[in-house]
């Protein structure tokens, strides 16, 4: 059998080259996605190893463990002088990151993502290593690291103008370096600066470290408990297998968000291959039912019949499967060259393959064969000798009526299902429920949608001979025709529903954002705003009113880190509108207590001060101050916690207890609750200037909220990205800005899982033209007699044509309107007010669908009439 | 989409298109309704080279019905092909009329089969989506021309198939499938029909029917039959039989008989 297997393949090796196809790009991507999201994973988890190989403990500011790093936040500075008189420490480094840029002589940066860091004078300390010249020692001295040299062209000796959290600076270059074997761990290239000089431009005067590293010959356990003994409680001490771990967290969280969304996309294709396999195996199953027939009149079992179909399909999806896997590790090289060349440095560029990448890939494309090709196989074996004897292409076994009612149900309940979910009560369950039955019922129903569609075809075409032909043919067979519709049903109506509700969310976020929203600008800063900046915006024509506003990380007596800011109340009330919505303002600008939103609220104390209640679990860490925005990175999030506004309301007359930088625990009353803006979020928990130097001590400002000439806004809006322009990490929000940012994420979504989604519309569209070459090498003979009547060249290509061009628009039709119909019921279901469904973009689908169509025709119509009209005609 | 509208061909032009006739051809009618001089058609290449017409010379009388007989291998179906411009010869001319085809491009010569000539093959006949009706008017469809009614019902009535034209070619026994095939190439009014063994697959009484559907269409209607067969008594429903061997014409019979076939068949494969 397994000759007769290879000979089959063979012999149809042109058929099965175009099948092959879809499980190569299905599989392709599978690979792709998993050696993508490997290669990011272990590079990044190698780099920190090696980055703190030699680090037994580090110092981290306590906000930094809630919720990735948090800039603004760090270690004091002052604390390294008494680490590194202990004595289990051999060797302590404070480590400093900020962005930086270094500009070219127009003022505009090399590199958009550089970092900045300080230089670890600790050798072992250090992973990074000086190739050339030395390294950074005093002011003014940088290092560069010899990616960004080499790519730049820059020498040793040659001054550049920096753009750092401190403003704009002037440096001479001093060393390369590099990182192992690598350039450096940063994706858009680092600038070392010494130790005292990077606390004066990368930390803006801050006296603080992102971290600090310790290493001890000893025993790493006694260094972390005297450093523990030595050090503050508002900051923690990791052990080093602790630090290392916290310092891959955000990058294992980013794979592990990435990976399941990548492989989703590359299994829904390779879904939609299956469709196409299926398709093609029962063709040819059709097809070859004679020759099957032959090898069953000579001895053949139905068994073997089956076997060496199956093994066919198993041949197939192998083979496929590894050029797909091929084509994927070449498609992720490809990849990340591409991201490297727009700066866009994939944390760690490298290249992984592991055994699980090809298991995975090879396994799912020869599983996905072999599935498909297991139900034409059944009924190969069933054919019996007489039945394939009789010579026709027509399919006269019909549709099942237990398959057509089964299909109509199926539509009916998902269509009444969703309209329920629309008119009377919204239920998540049931809108799922009703998108799959729908789903289900447009695949087991197709034959009779088919059938449908060719009638309406027939009467709207019957003027035209060859329409009217082509619109029998595309019934002819109405499951094959449904087959081959619905793998382009299953990327329209997915790219349509993501569209449709994709935009509706995203107009209706953007809505409700716009109502939030109080000042006109906001100033925000991963790093402290400088005095001279305040000042300059202070000063700024047209700006009517500015409120700095300083802020800090705090811990309340449970050990809970939240944030809180410290203005002038009235100055704030002027610019951003403050309201309360319970208690007074007027109590806390007398400096009576603070205001609260309730979010990044503290726990919340009785007020007999007592020792917290079981409710103080429940309480969540305020927004930090790493999420505030920062266009540059990403947009902010809007966290409407998980539980937080439920379980613990903030309330007037509830007392914070928490602890000032000496340890002592001061009490603060909730004097106010703020009425919930968009800016409010980023206040936390609000006190006047005085109780927040008494709480937290003397802090830059981090943030300041602007209040416009309405009549100048655009041109305060230009003068203030101005003033910013030379520090980095400083950004000048416009008030709608979260809800553009908002948009824009929300759209650029839409866009990618529909390119995402573009890939099984392609392999439709593969499905489509493999569908109509079958058909056509089926009826070739027919075709030879038509054109020995006289139909012209033209007149047989057109009648391909409208055949192939009438299943991409039944597909279109059915996917797209699918898609529609689900799309509004989940608009209804966000929200009461009626959103206008997104016609255009449901209009450009549609041509996309159409466009699919005409390319799905053109070459099936070439091939109809390449085939001899004579030879047709002999064959038997 | 587009049913490209040829040149309707002058049917005035046409000879034994205007009218049915049987008379003897009128003086300005040419000789013959198709005709092949000195015809080659030769296969494969110079060392092994296959000559399935090898110099022949023949034409076909209009209003007649002509068989051409032969041996397996002897060159009928090519010689039939290259007649009705399904193929073209390696060198020689063909005309349909008057007209020289292998001076038309492939279009031409498709406009050309659709609008003069008929055709009978030996199975695979009709379009299984359309109905017998529908493959009957299929070439006029094609070419765009008006069904005329009249003529339409006097060839189905003769055929017998008045009550199955709704009937998808499926529903049809293979007789009853021959016979639309046969109502088809007449409701045309072809300057000739080619008949390619269109009895080849049928049973003795539907060979009959079939048969004498072309001969009526001759004697009634003054149409042009030229058929290929095998079968002596096939043979014997036409006005004149043509020999051939190895790609040339060796024999000639008019008003045959089946003992007169018989003898020469005999005599050629002896
Ligand atoms: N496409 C082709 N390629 C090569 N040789 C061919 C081709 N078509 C026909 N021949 C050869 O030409 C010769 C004549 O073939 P043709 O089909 O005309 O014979 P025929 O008289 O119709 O035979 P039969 O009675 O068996 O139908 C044969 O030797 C055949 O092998
Ligand atoms: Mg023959």
């Amino acid at each position: 059998m397994w000759n007769l297997t290879l000979r089959n393949l063979r012999a149809n090796l042109a058929r099965l080259v175009s099948t092959a196809v879809a499980v190569i790009t299905g599989t392709a991507f599978v690979a792709c996605g998993l050696v993508l999201t490997q290669a990011i994973a272990s590079s990044v988890a190698g780099n920190v190893e090696l980055q703190y190989s030699a680090v037994d403990a580090g110092v981290v500011s306590q906000g930094m463990t809630a919720d990735g790093p948090g800039a603004l936040e760090g270690v004091d500075a002052a604390l390294l002088e008494p680490l590194e008189a202990l004595p289990e420490v051999s060797g302590a480094a404070g480590e400093l990151v900020a962005s930086t840029k270094l500009l070219d002589s127009d003022g505009d940066a090399l590199r958009s993502q550089m970092l900045g860091r300080s230089w670890i004078t600790d050798s072992e300390l250090n992973p990074f290593t000086v190739d050339e010249g030395r390294a950074p020692e005093a002011e003014g001295e940088i290092a560069v690291d010899r990616g960004t040299v080499d790519r730049f062209d820059i020498s040793i000796g040659d001054d550049f103008d920096l753009a750092t959290p401190a403003g704009p600076v002037e440096a001479t270059v001093v060393g390369i370096t590099s990182f192992g074997r690598s350039a450096t761990v940063d994706g858009g290239g680092t600038v070392f600066l010494s130790p005292g000089y990077a606390l004066e431009v990368l930390g803006a005067g801050s006296e603080q470290y992102t971290q600090i590293l310790l290493r001890s010959d000893g025993p790493p356990g006694e260094l972390v408990a005297a450093a523990r003994d030595t050090l503050p409680t508002n900051v923690s001490v990791l052990d080093g297998e602790d630090f290392r771990t916290e310092a891959t967290a955000s990058t294992q969280e980013f794979v592990s968000f990435l990976r399941p969304v990548l492989l989703g996309f590359a299994f829904l294709a390779l879904f939609v291959a299956g469709f196409v396999i299926y398709n093609t195996f029962t063709v040819v199953v059709t097809q070859r039912s004679r020759e099957l027939a032959l090898v069953r009149s000579i001895g053949g079992t139905p068994g073997q019949v089956r076997r060496s179909l199956l093994g066919e399909g198993l041949l197939l999806g192998l083979g496929a499967s590894v050029i797909g896997l091929g084509i994927g590790m070449a498609l992720s090289a490809l990849l990340q060259w591409i991201l490297q060349r727009f700066d866009v440095g994939l944390p760690g560029a490298g290249f992984a393959l592991s055994g699980w990448t090809v298991l995975i890939t090879v396994g799912s494309g020869t599983l996905i064969t072999v599935v498909s090709v297991l139900i034409p196989a059944f009924k190969a074996g069933r054919t019996r000798p007489v039945e394939a004897m009789r010579e026709s292409a027509v399919d006269h076994s019909g549709t099942s009526m237990l398959r057509l009612y089964a299909g109509g149900a199926l539509l009916v309940i998902g269509v009444g299902a969703l309209l329920f979910n629309r008119f009377v009560q919204a239920y998540p369950l049931l809108l799922a429920f009703g998108a799959l039955t729908l789903f289900w019922g447009v695949v087991v129903g197709g034959p009779l949608l088919a059938r449908l569609f060719g009638r309406a075809m027939r009467s709207l075409l019957s003027r035209n001979l060859t329409g009217r032909i082509a619109a029998d043919n595309m019934v002819r067979n109405p499951k094959r025709t449904a087959t081959t519709a619905n793998a382009l049903v299953i990327g329209l109506f997915l790219v349509t529903l993501v569209t449709v509700s994709g935009t509706a969310l995203r107009d209706w976020a953007m809505d409700e954002v716009a109502k939030l929203s109080a000042s006109d600008f906001l100033v925000v800063a991963v790093t402290p705003i400088p005095d001279d900046l305040v000042q300059a915006v202070e000063n700024l024509d047209g700006v009517t009113a500015a409120a700095p506003v300083q802020t800090a990380l705090v811990s309340d007596a449970t050990g809970v880190t939240a944030l809180l800011s410290g203005a002038d109340i009235d100055l704030l009330v002027d610019t951003m509108g403050l309201e309360a919505t319970s208690g007074s303002l007027d109590d806390v600008a007398a400096g009576a207590g603070a205001a609260t939103t309730g979010f990044g609220q503290l726990s919340e104390q009785r007020p007999s001060g007592g020792p917290p209640g079981p409710s103080s679990s429940t309480t969540e860490v305020g927004p930090d101050p790493s999420e505030q925005p920062d266009p540059e990175v990403d947009g902010p999030t809007l966290d409407i916690g998980e539980s937080g506004s439920t379980t613990s309301q903030a309330d007037v007359g509830q007392v914070y207890l928490l602890e000032n930088p000496a340890g002592e625990i001061v009490e603060v009353p909730v004097a106010a609750v703020l009425e919930l803006q968009l800016d409010t979020i980023f206040l936390g928990t609000l006190v006047n200037q005085d109780l927040f130097t008494e709480i937290a001590g003397t802090q830059p400002v981090g943030q300041i909220y602007i209040r416009a000439d309405q009549d100048r806004i655009d041109q305060v809006g230009t003068d203030l990205d101005n003033i910013v322009a030379d520090y980095t990490g400083i950004e000048v929000v416009p008030g709608n800005f979260i809800g553009q940012i908002l948009g824009s994420v929300i759209d650029f979504l839409i866009a990618a899982i529909n390119g995402l989604l573009g890939l099984s519309v392609v392999i439709a569209l593969v499905g489509i033209v493999n569908t109509m070459n079958l058909s056509i090498h089926e009826r070739r003979r027919e075709l030879g007699m038509v054109r020995a009547l006289g139909m012209t060249v033209a007149q047989v290509r057109s009648m391909v044509r409208i055949e192939a061009f009438g299943i991409g628009v039944l597909g279109t039709l059915i996917g797209v309107g699918a898609g529609v119909f689900c799309g509004w019921v989940v608009i209804g279901s966000i929200t009461e007010v009626s959103i206008p469904l997104a016609w255009g973009r449901v209009g450009i689908i549609t041509a996309v669908g159409l466009l699919i169509s005409v390319f799905a025709s053109i070459w099936p119509a070439r091939r109809s009439t390449r085939i001899d009209m004579l030879e047709a005609m002999a064959s038997t | 989409m587009n049913d490209p509208q040829p040149p309707p061909f002058d049917p005035a032009t046409l000879p034994g298109a205007d009218a049915p006739q049987h008379s003897a051809p009128a003086p300005t009618q040419p000789q013959w309704a198709a005709q092949v001089i000195d015809g080659y058609k030769i296969y494969g290449s110079a060392d092994s080279e296959v000559r399935a017409l090898d110099g022949i010379t023949v034409g076909f009388e209009p209003s007649r019905f002509t068989a051409i007989m032969g041996p397996s291998g002897s060159g009928k179906s090519t010689l039939m092909q290259c007649a009705a411009g399904l193929d073209r010869l390696s060198q020689g001319q063909v005309f349909i009329g008057e007209v020289d085809i292998s001076t038309l491009n492939e279009k031409q010569l498709t406009l050309l089969r659709r609008e003069r000539i008929g055709f009978v093959f030996q199975q695979f006949n009709l379009l299984p989506t359309l109905t017998a009706g529908e493959n009957i008017t299929f070439p006029l469809d094609l070419a765009g021309r008006k069904v005329d009614q009249g003529w339409m019902d006097q060839v189905v009535t003769t055929v017998g198939l008045a009550d199955r034209l709704t009937h998808k070619p499926s529903e049809l026994s293979g007789g009853q499938q021959q016979r639309v095939a046969v109502a088809r190439a007449l409701v045309e009014r072809p300057q000739i029909i080619f008949a390619d063994e269109p009895t080849g697959n049928l049973d003795s009484q539907s060979s009959a029917d079939i048969l004498h559907f072309l001969r009526d269409a001759v004697d009634s209607f003054g149409q042009t039959v030229v058929m290929v067969t095998h079968d002596p008594v096939a043979a014997t429903y036409a006005d004149r039989v043509l020999f051939l061997s190895d790609g040339r014409l060796v024999d000639e019979l008019m008003a045959p008989t089946k003992d007169s076939v018989l003898a020469r068949m005999g005599a050629l494969a002896g």
